[in-house]
């Protein structure tokens, strides 16, 4: 089951939803949410960081704030496979 | 064959999971070397060590090592993963994962008796619909279409307002000021009023429109709406041949280029690292939004809104025709991609969250309003104010004979063919490579050293000005009320509902007409196009050089302000031949 997740998000070979997985694979959510974590703590899959923690050190102007980039849209968590 | 069969389940006691012959076969293997050393046997049960060695745990490698024995042990472990690995072409971690889901699955189908299937939840069924693949675009397009209405019509009696407030008492409070230290009608005045006050308040007339946006955007945020919008870009660009994790950066671009490019270090490989970076700048910036929002009220003050929307998809769009180019031709193959993104469920946002997403960008702003702009203004009026001519004096020369107006005036014959050849504009633009909006700034300190400023010349009486003040907010607050429902195109006043323009916004007006030879509109969506493309401020290039190196820093230089040239000419030329404008 494990490896079908990696295939399945390997042949999609772009983005795919957990829920669209889950139906494809016909896992329930939480099992799948389960499976993922499984893989993450295998090194499998790791968990992408998009966050910004600070601005650029003393070249971004837009602000002199120390916590993340308040422009930063916060995105969805995803999850890629480890080559 | 069949004694190693049988071998396979001879040490199975009580409870535990099948993980099939093969996998059974290696463990008691294990436990048999195991059991050859009462130091480790003694201190583990064998099937459970034999399990941790085979599913390579780092822990139980470091522990063992240490013991009598350990060392042959985790050798004969070695060999069983190899003959695992031959068997199964995947590590024995991955496969025994697999076999305790797998028994988990069919333990949970035996004991679980469900009554009714189960429910598809609302939020699953408004994925259905919000990220379909014909769908999701459009709709996508149509919200931010709705998001951009709402932007430039709510913020518009504001955007009055501020401006009303800033020329008139602010600028009197500011000369009565300086009239107090004895320093009225000397340089010192001028800096406070055609400098700071004309620069930075011609900036902060905008807060409105970008709290607007960012009120909008925070609903979309917390509604858990945007992370759809993400996966549908995501789809889009993939669709177009680019890669999947691009949108990262590219969404991240609509807020600010500077952490747009630092994003593209999420991004594994260094050729789409390179290709995101130069695809960053297409996105419009929150800094571009007040240029956007004070020409399209002056030119287009029907449809502001959808000009501003345009101008974003505009930005797409280019990304994406540049992108598909530069894949073809310049960074030919695409490493795969592949992710799973966790989409979060729908939620009603709160008010709180809303305020504070809002009130964070906009205090951000306002920072920098306060600091670069600030120190933008004070270069620029200073610049303004150095004469090139012997006639005139410091603070007290006219425009387009003070130092900015000169070297403004060597570089406009460029903007000439685009419909902006005037020295305003031209200096306008090279200042807004240090910010985006301080292409506002520069027009509102050029352009109000033209227009004088008209302070009322009566005694101050502050009691009566923040009367005004309050009066004028109640006004706009009545008008911005009325104006939501305009945005659904229901007209619930009968009368003109326009905002007035400023003396500046006048002024420019006039301005793009007479350089444009009567193609107004033309020559303000050309420049509007300019803004759009060309080269990002000297902050958003630096963090460029750092992510991506000189070369493709200066790639951005030169390319961004070669196509927004080209673009900007196609837009006005052929607007003209084919008599648009």
């Amino acid at each position: 089951m494990l490896s079908q997740i990696l295939k399945e998000i390997d042949r999609n070979n772009g983005s795919i939803s957990m829920a669209q997985l889950s139906q494809t694979l016909d896992i329930h959510p939480a099992t799948l949410d389960g499976m993922i974590q499984t893989l993450i703590g295998m090194g499998k899959l790791r968990v992408d960081s998009f966050t910004i923690d600070s601005c650029a050190p003393a070249s971004c102007t837009s602000c002199s704030t120390n916590s993340p980039c308040p422009l930063v849209v916060s995105l969805p968590k995803t999850y890629s496979i480890v080559k | 064959m069949a004694n190693q069969h049988s071998l396979a389940y001879t040490k199975r006691q009580g409870f535990s999971i099948d993980y099939g012959r093969e996998i059974e076969e290696e463990i008691v293997h294990l436990q048999q070397a195991v059991e050859n050393f009462p130091s480790i046997q003694q201190r583990y049960p064998s099937r459970w060590l034999a399990i941790k060695l085979l599913e390579q745990d780092d822990d139980v490698h470091k522990k063992l090592s240490d013991l009598d024995g350990g060392l042959e042990t985790i050798q004969t472990a070695q060999i069983s993963l190899e003959h695992l690995k031959e068997i199964f072409g995947d590590d024995s971690d991955t496969i025994m994962a697999d076999r305790r889901y797998g028994w988990i699955n069919g333990l949970v189908r035996e004991s679980v008796k469900r009554t009714r299937p189960d429910q598809i939840t609302i939020s699953d069924r408004v994925d259905q619909f919000v990220t379909n693949q014909f769908i999701g675009v459009p709709l996508f397009l149509a919200l931010m279409w709705v998001v951009f209405m709402f932007t430039t019509e709510v913020s518009a009696p504001y955007i009055d307002w501020i401006d009303s407030v800033i020329n008139g008492p602010v600028t009197r409070w500011g000369e009565a000021l300086i009239s107090l230290f004895g320093a009225g009608g000397s340089w010192v005045e001028s800096l406070m009023v055609d400098g700071i006050i004309a620069g930075v308040g011609g900036i902060l007339s905008f807060v409105p429109v970008l709290i607007a946006l960012y009120l909008a955007l925070a609903v979309l945020e917390d509604s858990g709406y945007m992370a759809r919008g993400a996966f549908v870009m995501d789809n889009l660009m993939h669709v177009f041949g680019l890669h999947g994790k691009s949108f990262v950066p590219l969404v991240i671009g609509f807020g600010c280029t500077v952490p747009a490019m630092y994003a593209t270090r999420t991004l594994e490989s260094r050729k789409d690292r390179i290709l995101t970076g130069l695809l960053v700048p297409f996105m419009s910036c929150g800094a571009r939004l007040p240029v956007y929002v004070l020409f399209a009220s002056i030119f287009f003050p029907k449809n502001s809104g959808t000009v501003v929307f345009w101008l974003y998809l505009i930005g797409i769009l280019m990304a994406i025709a540049a992108g598909i180019l530069l894949r073809k031709y310049v960074f030919q193959g695409k490493e795969p991609s592949p992710f799973v993104m966790e989409l979060p469920s729908y939620r009603m946002p709160t008010l709180r969250a809303i305020w504070l997403h809002t009130w964070e960008r906009t205090s951000s702003f306002l920072k920098k309003a306060s600091t670069a702009i600030m120190i933008a203004s004070v270069v620029i009026w200073l610049l303004l104010s150095i004469p090139v001519t012997g006639s005139e004096s410091f603070a007290n020369v006219t425009p387009e004979n003070s130092a900015f107006g000169r070297v403004s005036g060597w570089i406009s014959p460029i903007f000439k063919p685009l419909g902006f050849g005037e020295w305003q504009m031209s200096g306008a633009l090279v200042s807004g490579l240090s910010g985006k909006e301080v292409i506002v700034t520069t027009l509102a300190q050029t352009y109000g050293l033209e227009l004088g400023i008209e302070t009322d010349e009566s005694d101050l009486n502050l009691g009566q000005d923040i009367g005004v003040i309050l009066k004028s907010f109640i006004t706009a607050t009545g008008e911005t009320i009325r104006s939501i429902p305009r945005i659904a195109g229901i007209q619930i006043d009968s009368g003109e509902v326009e905002a007035d323009p400023t003396n500046l916004m006048k002024i420019i007006e006039q301005n793009f007409v007479s350089a444009s030879q009567g193609h107004g509109q033309l020559a303000a969506f050309s420049f509007l196009i300019f803004v759009l493309l060309y080269t990002p401020c000297v902050v958003a290039l630096a963090a460029e050089k750092q992510e991506l190196g000189s070369k493709w820093m200066w790639v951005t230089v030169f390319g961004q302000a070669g196509l927004a040239w080209l673009a900007s000419l196609i837009v006005f030329q052929g607007g003209k031949l084919l008599g648009l404008g």
